[in-house]
């Protein structure tokens, strides 16, 4: 079959059977065989003989496939449950394995890991012809598939572990048989892709190891006497957010279920406002200012923290809103535990990012952030390494006092201060359930603002505080650290991987050494066994292919600054992220998208040449075009979805809607009581399901929510009123209404508990179908602000006034 | 059979009304309900969809030793009642006598009865302390004691108390705050007094001032019917459904589909 196969690789490339490999390399990367004089040259006739083995091969493969789907497939799909035992079971019994008290012997045990070493060592190093390779990959392939059916965490492991398998016999592969590289350039390009690859399968693999076992952890009830409840001071710093951003985060913090004395709420400003410090004196909390603004947010609260005294300290930013019960779900670890220091609750935004509002998944597709509080910091928390993420979190004042308070070294002040506090032997925990709630970032250049300063500290961390060097951790904590720091560096391997194709497509260099088939049965499983294995572990929390649209839109702004902060941590600037804009119309940021569109650019040029090689020149070597082709327009799909971000999508209020069915009453002015409930709820007034009896837009009534059993009533005037919906506004709130309102709502202990319901499952094919239509998606917006903008540069030459402002 | 009498202190708050609303929010939960008024008002059938007062009633054949339970109607919602009807001065003297020397009387005569025995009674009666409240007190398995959230009902809660200590100790009660208009701060503020003072006896839930039950009551239709929206329905429904889970109150047999 080998023999064979060669022989008919080698008569299309004219080389002997008995040639050496040299020849083989030469043919194959560098000169083809001389064309035949005999042979037509015209293009017609070209495209027709290059189609010729395609449209054959296909036909084959069609036959192959109805050949195999009828009278094969379906007595195997009928005989399966009888071949192969019930996943389910066979999980029960593997689990009851697991247990069993012999593998505690550590004789056993350590010949398990012994004989387990040399397989595995055997199985990664040994090196498979392309046929062996394939069947490899099916056995491999056949027995994920089945794994995947099993219910529990053990196949997740299973999973996991063939995943490793295969990445890392690619990656032996690609280090001992690929780099027989020509000249230089093709030599520095072809380490560099390697390094590049390198680096995702760290990343891949540490990731596994992060969330290989997620902890979700539970609540601890705190004891009936309330006197064993300690003090709690609440943070709320603050900069230069807007007062109406501000009150409600204050005014929920205020009814946080804690006894009222050991309760202190404190709005840090570092904008020193006047009438913040007139609402704190009318809310009842304190307020401090300070004279300087040195290191931001984390200086703003250490200053803080000498002045105050409450045995914990919880912070949250100025617009996460907390809900009444945050304390209750946090606070029973810290006295269960004494060595607890922090406990970090989820950040969730009832807002859509910018990739939800301008892809339109918001509440469909899980969101950037899901992975991490979804999933990673589960994982964590299984580990002890549970990172502090600045707000939404409780932290023990000894301890924090013990490393200093906030540390100011770093602009990611949070996961820093977890650092230190995991060095002094603290504990840290996660407790995954949505206890406050927040906007996220307006527009995509203050998301890409943000995502920056994320980058750049955990690359100075990195540098400054290295987990993998100093006391203090535990192996698992530095891996969860690192993979967190390291994570970061995605920028230049995303940007290689998106320009790496275009080395061959542009200059026929050759930076892989090997048959592109080869390529194909070496990277195919790569993906294929990582893709299986997160879409069961990450599945509700990222779906398959939303790794990479997300990485690809910040790839090339988080590059600089990583690496910057990399070379010299000091470098660079600390900037806030502004909240509570609105974009007020459609338009395309021509700014942000420059360095996509120019990626975008090449790209398609490339994959211009590429299809001009497959068919009309230099067509000696179509399986290195093809998958060159391929990647490239993976690539191409990749960028048109970053391009389509970048596509800012007009919003329609400044008051966010969060959906929620509470009872509700309307008193209307003639003395009728109307029982409804809402459909959303925002800061400004409330949508209702009610048959409309009667009311109309303008009219004034009083609504009431409840609160527990406790009703209250607040002022409004309808604004809409068809169908089976009013909407109303309310007016004229005193501040204590205010206060209630956001009990009634944003504060309620269960609100957002089933945010997640109607979320997609995620489906891999799907996903990739979903991604395809994305990028092709990003094309047609851009061609369609082009031709806009084209046209108001065509109105302002011509003198015409234009219609509307250019933002560009 | 199970007896749930509605009582107050107060006069003029909702409590005849409430008796025939509470009727149909059982009987829209599945139950069967009879609805007994003890009250020489006699404006029950008002409340249940009669235009005017029925002359007959169950007390005037009962004090005769005729055949009482003839007098028994029955509205468009399937809820059965007896109304008391139009008692002459004499007649209303004797049976203020009679329920002077025999504290049982009321009960004893509804018990008389076998085809109650399926039904969920509710007993209207006048303010305490009138004779026939003290009746009605003691024929009930369940009392619900009505109040408003007002001065009134704050002020007259000590003697409220002192009657409800008269209650034999394993006496199950509960007190129902009807008529709240929540929008006025005072109201919200003796409510808040009132669910103080009383604890858990008092209901989780206040029926609302609204002004659909005048209405209903105006144009002699149901408020089930008519305003299907109304709160107070809202709330009506929600007091039936903590009734029925009273352990007092189970037994009635529910009306199958």
């Amino acid at each position: 079959m080998k023999r064979r196969g060669m022989a008919w690789v080698g008569r299309h490339l004219g080389v002997p059977a008995d040639a050496s490999l040299w020849l083989w390399l030469y043919r194959l990367f560098v000169l083809p065989r001389p064309a035949a004089p005999d042979q037509p040259q015209d293009a017609a006739s070209r495209l027709q003989r290059s189609l010729a083995p395609l449209i054959h091969l296909r036909t084959r493969l069609g036959r192959g496939l109805i050949w195999l789907l009828g009278p094969v497939c379906r007595p195997i799909a009928r005989l399966e449950p009888r071949l192969l035992p019930d996943p389910v079971a066979l999980n029960a019994r593997l689990e009851r394995l697991a247990r069993a008290p012999w593998l505690e012997w550590p004789l056993l045990r350590g010949g398990v890991f012994a004989v387990a070493a040399v397989v595995l060592w055997l199985a990664i190093t040994t090196p498979f012809t392309g046929f062996e390779q394939v069947l490899f990959f099916l056995f491999t392939l056949s027995l994920a598939l089945y794994v995947r059916r099993m219910p529990g965490n053990l196949p997740a492991l299973l999973l996991i572990g063939l995943s490793v398998l295969v990445s890392l016999r690619y990656g032996w592969w690609r280090a001992t048989q690929t780099l027989t590289l020509e000249s230089p350039i093709e030599k520095a390009l072809g380490w560099g892709l390697l390094l590049a690859e390198i680096y995702t399968w760290g990343i891949l693999i540490l990731g596994f190891i992060q969330t290989a076992w997620p902890l979700k952890r539970k609540p601890v009830p705190l004891p009936a006497d309330v006197n064993q409840w300690p003090t709690v001071d609440i943070f709320v710093p603050t900069y230069n957010e807007p007062l109406a951003v501000v009150r409600p985060t204050v005014l929920a913090a205020k009814g946080l279920d804690w006894p009222a004395e050991k309760l202190r709420i404190y709005i840090l400003d570092d904008g020193r406002r006047e009438e913040f410090r007139e609402f704190a004196a009318a809310a009842g909390v304190e307020y401090m200012t300070r004279p300087d603004n040195f290191h931001a947010k984390a200086g703003n609260l250490n200053h803080a923290l000498p002045l105050t005294h409450g045995e914990f300290v919880a912070i949250f930013d100025c617009d996460h809103i907390p809900n009444r019960s945050f304390l209750q779900m946090t606070m029973g670890w810290f006295l269960q535990d004494q060595r607890c220091a922090m406990v970090q609750t989820p950040h969730h935004f009832f807002s859509a990012d910018p990739f939800e509002r301008n892809l339109g998944t918001f509440r469909r597709i899980p969101n950037e952030g899901a992975l991490f509080y979804g999933l990673v910091q589960d994982g964590n928390d299984f580990w002890d390494a549970t990172f502090f993420c600045g707000s939404c979190a409780i932290l023990r004042r000894g301890p924090l006092m013990e490393v200093g308070g906030i540390a100011v070294e770093t602009v990611t002040e949070d996961a820093h201060t977890a650092l230190k506090l995991h060095r002094r032997g603290y504990s840290t925990a996660y407790i995954n359930i949505t206890q406050a709630a927040g906007l996220a970032t307006e527009s995509l250049s203050g998301h890409v603002g943000q995502r920056i300063r994320w980058a750049r500290g955990m690359a100075q961390i990195f540098r400054i505080d290295n987990p993998f060097l100093g006391k203090g951790l535990t192996f698992f904590q530095r891996l969860c650290y690192s993979n967190a720091m390291l994570h970061f560096f995605y920028g230049i391997p995303r940007l290689v991987f998106l320009t790496a194709p275009l080395s061959f497509l542009f200059f026929e260099l050759h930076i892989i050494n090997a048959m592109a088939s080869m390529i194909a049965l070496y990277v195919l499983p790569h993906i294929v066994h990582s893709n299986i294995a997160n879409a069961r572990i990450q599945g509700p929390f990222r779906h398959t292919f939303w790794a990479e649209v997300y990485e690809s839109v910040l790839a090339w702004y988080i590059a600089l600054p990583t690496t910057i902060a990399f070379i010299n941590p000091r470098l660079g600037k600390f900037n806030v992220t502004a909240k509570g804009g609105l974009v007020e119309e459609s338009y395309f940021d021509w700014v942000i998208s420059k360095p996509y569109l120019i990626l975008v650019s090449i790209n398609l040029l490339g994959f211009g040449i590429g299809i001009g090689r497959m068919f009309f020149w230099n067509t000696h070597e179509q399986g290195t075009v093809l998958l060159n082709l391929l990647w490239t327009f993976y690539n191409l799909l990749m960028l048109g979805a970053a391009v389509s971000v970048a596509t800012e999508q007009r919003q329609v209020r400044l008051s966010h809607r969060v959906p929620a069915r509470l009872p509700a009453m309307l008193r209307l002015k003639d003395g009728r009581a109307l029982h409804c409930y809402t459909e959303d709820f925002s800061l400004h007034g409330l949508g209702l399901l009610l048959a409309n009896d009667g009311i109309r837009p303008g009219d004034v009534l009083k609504v009431s929510l409840w609160r527990g059993p406790v009703e209250h009533v607040f002022p409004a005037r309808v604004v809409v009123a068809r169908g089976g919906n009013v909407g109303v506004h309310f007016e004229g709130l005193t501040l204590e209404q205010e206060a209630a309102l956001i009990q009634c709502t944003f504060a309620r202990a269960d609100i957002w508990a089933a945010w997640n319901n109607e979320q997609d499952a995620d489906h891999p094919l799907l996903g990739m179908k979903e991604i395809f239509m994305l990028g092709l998606e990003g094309y047609w917006k851009l061609a369609e602000h082009m031709g806009k903008g084209g046209r108001e540069r065509w109105q302002r030459l011509s003198g015409r006034p234009a219609t509307r402002q250019s933002r560009a | 059979m199970p007896r749930l009498a509605l009582i107050s202190n107060l006069g003029g708050c909702g409590r005849t009304s409430l008796v025939a609303h509470l009727a149909s929010a059982f009987v829209e939960r599945g139950r069967q309900v009879l609805a007994v008024e003890f009250d020489p008002a006699n404006v029950l059938g008002l409340h249940l969809g009669l235009e005017r007062s029925p002359e007959a009633g169950w007390v005037s054949p009962l004090l005769a030793g005729e055949a009482w339970t003839e007098a028994g109607l029955q509205n468009s919602e399937q809820i059965a009642f007896l109304p008391f009807g139009r008692l002459g001065g004499a007649d209303l003297a004797a049976l203020e006598t009679a329920l002077a020397q025999d504290e049982g009387w009321l009960a004893r005569h509804l018990s008389d009865v076998p085809e109650l025995d399926n039904a969920l009674v509710l007993l209207d009666a006048p303010p305490l302390p009138s004779a026939f409240a003290r009746q009605t007190l003691a024929a009930a398995d369940f009392i619900l004691v009505v109040l408003e959230a007002d001065g009134r009902s704050l002020a007259q809660l000590p003697a409220l108390e002192t009657w409800l200590a008269t209650l034999a100790p394993d006496q199950p009660y509960a007190v129902l705050v009807n008529r709240l208009d929540s929008s006025l701060p005072l109201e919200r503020d003796f409510l808040a007094v009132l669910q103080y003072r009383l604890g858990h006896r008092c209901l989780p839930y206040p029926v609302h001032r609204d002004e659909a039950v005048r209405l209903s009551f105006a144009c002699f239709v149901s408020l089930f019917e008519a305003h299907p929206q109304s709160q107070a329905l809202h709330d009506l429904v929600g007091v039936a459904g903590w009734l029925e889970g009273q352990a007092a109150l189970a037994g009635a047999s529910r009306v199958t589909p």
